[in-house]
């Protein structure tokens, strides 16, 4: 990874992540809001629309974007040793692949059923 | 007035140890540094930096009741007693209050300090207009007192490839300058994810610098004129 890759772009990153999170979470409170009914059914038409299951598939893209570049911080500034470091880097970033497939998972099957 | 002063010579001490004195002569407008010129008369081994007295040098950086600050512009009736004094955190000691500055000063050089000019010399001065000059207003009143690289977590942690606020305050300095002929270089050096990029926005440097500055707008103006170079 060049060393352009893990400043600005990075930094970059992180502040358009927040900034989609946060209209992503006022979208989301008013979206709920203005359901009829707040039960499953209703719930389950707005999440499993295209547009909406999109919005929230890359919400939560920058979502993991964000934490990553935020956890990439906090091992880079606590743990030196470079062989903890990869490894809590590798773990995390297994972590966030996990939580990836397992949303991918959720998003598919709601929209299918 | 009591004190409470870090104390450590470590030709003598195994490890550092807090001295209770205790000051009988306290006048009206007594700075601490006054104050730390009378203890050093009851004991004389007790050691600081000093020189200007005046808030100029800024040799007298030390940890006051767990800020840093200058001795010689600190009042001493604004501090709560007992008046704990260490030396600036982060910093290996050398004896009592007196820290090695050499890691500070190494980050000052690595931003390279200075004009960089590709163009011949001019027969007279660089010049520049009225508006270019207040460019370099609350960057150039730096004294390199120490007081805000060593208040910052980052600087802590990573002393050695994270600049510190006071060489980044000094990295935009040169960057705003209009004279300057070297913004893309400058900028390149400070890529990666250290030296500029290990701020993260804590602020302690502003809440301490004795001068008043703030760089971490500083360094936030780095960071957009890096974005601008790069889109």
């Amino acid at each position: 990874m060049s060393r352009r890759v893990q400043g600005l772009r990075l930094w970059m990153w992180q502040r358009v992540s927040a900034l989609y999170l946060a209209l992503f979470l006022l979208y989301i409170v008013i979206s709920i809001l203005m359901l009829e009914q707040f039960d499953y059914p209703q719930w389950h038409a707005w999440i499993s629309g295209p547009v909406n299951s999109i919005i929230i598939y890359i919400g939560f893209l920058m979502l993991f974007a964000h934490a990553w570049v935020g956890i990439r911080d906090v091992i880079m500034d606590y743990i030196h040793s470079i062989v903890l470091r990869s490894l809590t880097l590798m773990l995390a970033g297994l972590g966030f692949m996990v939580c990836l497939l397992w949303l991918s998972r959720v998003l598919i099957k709601a929209i299918l059923t | 007035m009591r004190f409470s002063i870090y104390r450590y010579n470590p030709d003598v001490d195994d490890k550092p140890y807090m001295q209770e004195m205790v000051l009988e002569d306290v006048r009206n407008e007594m700075m601490l540094l006054d104050a730390l010129l009378a203890l050093k008369q009851q004991d004389e081994s007790l050691s600081f930096r000093r020189s200007c007295q005046e808030g100029v040098c800024g040799s007298d950086a030390m940890n006051i009741n767990g800020r840093n600050g200058l001795a010689c512009i600190t009042p001493l009736d604004s501090l709560s007693e007992p008046v704990k004094l260490r030396p600036m955190p982060g910093l290996p000691v050398i004896r009592d209050l007196i820290v090695d500055m050499s890691q500070f000063y190494q980050q000052y050089r690595n931003v390279k300090p200075y004009l960089i000019v590709h163009d011949p010399v001019p027969e007279v001065e660089h010049k520049q207009s009225p508006a270019q000059r207040d460019q370099l207003d609350g960057l150039y009143e730096c004294i390199l007192c120490g007081c805000c690289s060593t208040a910052c977590p980052s600087f802590w942690w990573n002393p050695d490839k994270f600049l510190g606020p006071a060489a980044l305050l000094q990295a935009w300095r040169f960057l705003a300058d209009s004279r300057d002929q070297a913004e893309g270089q400058r900028l390149q050096e400070l890529e990666g994810p250290y030296r500029l990029f290990r701020c993260h926005t804590i602020m302690n440097c502003v809440d301490v610098c004795p001068k008043g500055l703030n760089p971490t707008k500083a360094i936030g103006k780095i960071k957009h004129l890096m974005l601008k170079r790069s889109i």
